[in-house]
């Protein structure tokens, strides 16, 4: 019978919770005016994030049940190939060590400082956010993040940390629009650019852009683009991605363009690496 | 009581909105259920619900989406309440009606945080919100029924 009732309104209680949406809303663009996250924000997702990390572990369990009770018997097949690939890596693997201990051992002989890979944890993504311009993701890690913290995966950069909340964060990706990358060509005397989102983006396009220092730019199609370091935000030498095309402006011969694929693919993130800045 | 029910109630339906299988989306589309539970909440529990539930699940969605929460406060709080105020004159306590409200409501809270929060180009806004009215619509359904359950056990008629 409560259709047939009129709803009792207290309207002073919908005031008071309109007051607290404003006062919330205030205290966002505060904390943002300063790069922050506020307050309410910070409880709303720790709340929300914990609930999601456990939806995706249990996703991601029960996909795999599905796809073993589906494809059985394909999937024996692929792991023999897989064996046999592993196989074939880890010979990859130990004439890779000989080379680095020769490297090492000329290093040392030259007098040179060693060169050690950043260390790293592994951190699984929780959150995709999918706007048109906004390119961003949730993580959790296994250790306290940082702002700043680089995020990669082993093919090649994919944004850093911007909101740090614990073991848990929000990554710009590097086709974000607020995005951009000191970067340069991999070769000797390789030049130097901005990586940013290619506003032509689309489902067939390549996702980046760099648009070079010098207009007399030197950019081949197929050229490696790595991090340069300028500007201190990323580190340099990590791989971006290679140049798919180059593109001179019709009206200004002076305006080169290098449309770039990333090695990283943005689109299936479910795990990346996470570096602190100055490591 | 029934409104703590609500809040861990929207905290799950938030959590597995962000996290929707890929599997499951329709041209990268996932439901809006946070949209659908605002609608039901008003429906069920009347305008003050309503507007509670507007307030908690625009805190909790644009908090995760890194949105800004202006827009989504204005556009879920009014969702609740007007849902809430007509609920027994226009709209009837039953889980139809909550599919339609759902499917009309999604437009029009999209249109709310997209004058809110302009993108660079909205003619792609489209076709989500196409996909996404009539998806969450649909699981409209089971959700109405969910707060339906929530609500009369919690906070029965006197």
């Amino acid at each position: 019978m409560r259709a047939m009732h009129g709803p009792v309104v207290r309207w002073e209680v919908i005031v008071a919770m309109v007051v607290i949406a404003a006062i919330f809303t205030w205290g966002q663009h505060r904390a943002r005016a300063v790069g922050g996250t506020s307050l309410p924000e910070r409880g709303a997702r720790s709340l929300v994030w914990p609930v999601q990390s456990v939806l995706v572990g249990a996703g991601g369990a029960t996909r795999d049940v599905v796809v073993a009770a589906y494809r059985g018997r394909s999937l024996v097949t692929e792991n023999e190939e897989l064996e046999a690939r592993v196989r074939q890596l880890e010979a990859d693997r130990l004439r890779m060590v000989s080379y680095y201990l020769e490297n090492t051992a000329m290093r040392k002989k030259l007098g040179w400082a060693p060169l050690e890979p950043a260390p790293s944890v592994a951190a699984r993504v929780i959150d995709w956010s999918s706007g048109q311009s906004r390119k961003r993701v949730a993580i959790e890690a296994n250790r306290q993040l940082e702002l700043g913290n680089i995020v990669r995966t082993e093919a090649g950069l994919v944004g850093r940390v911007i909101e740090a909340q614990g073991t848990r964060g929000t990554v710009m990706l590097l086709n974000d629009a607020e995005s951009a990358v000191a970067a340069r060509v991999l070769r000797e005397d390789g030049d130097f650019g901005m990586v940013s989102v290619a506003s032509e983006a689309s489902e067939n396009r390549v996702m980046l852009k760099m648009v070079p220092h010098s207009h007399k730019a030197d950019l081949r199609v197929g050229d490696v683009l790595v991090s340069s370091g300028d500007g201190g935000v990323y580190p340099q030498g990590v791989p971006i991605g290679f140049i798919e095309s180059v593109e001179t402006s019709a009206v200004n011969v002076a305006s080169i363009t290098a449309y770039i694929r990333p090695f990283a693919d943005f689109e299936h993130l479910d795990y990346v690496l996470v570096e602190r800045r100055g490591e | 009581m029934a409104y703590l029910a609500y809040l861990i109630l929207l905290v799950l339906l938030t959590a597995i909105e962000r996290t929707w299988p890929g599997w499951l989306l329709i041209h990268d589309q996932g439901p809006e259920l946070v949209v659908a539970a605002v609608v039901s909440i008003g429906l069920c529990g009347g305008p003050m619900a309503g507007c509670f539930a507007g307030l908690i699940g625009a805190l909790l969605l644009g908090s995760v989406e890194s949105a800004w929460l202006g827009g989504t406060f204005f556009a879920f709080m009014t969702l609740g309440t007007v849902v809430g105020l007509l609920r027994g004159a226009l709209l009837a306590e039953r889980a139809p009606m909550a599919a339609l409200v759902t499917l009309a409501a999604i437009p029009v809270v999209e249109v709310i945080r997209l004058i809110f929060a302009a993108p660079p180009s909205p003619a792609p806004w489209v076709l989500p919100v196409l996909v996404a009215a009539p998806y969450s619509a649909l699981l409209a359904l089971p959700i109405f029924g969910l707060f339906r359950a929530v609500t009369g056990l919690l906070a029965p008629e006197p």
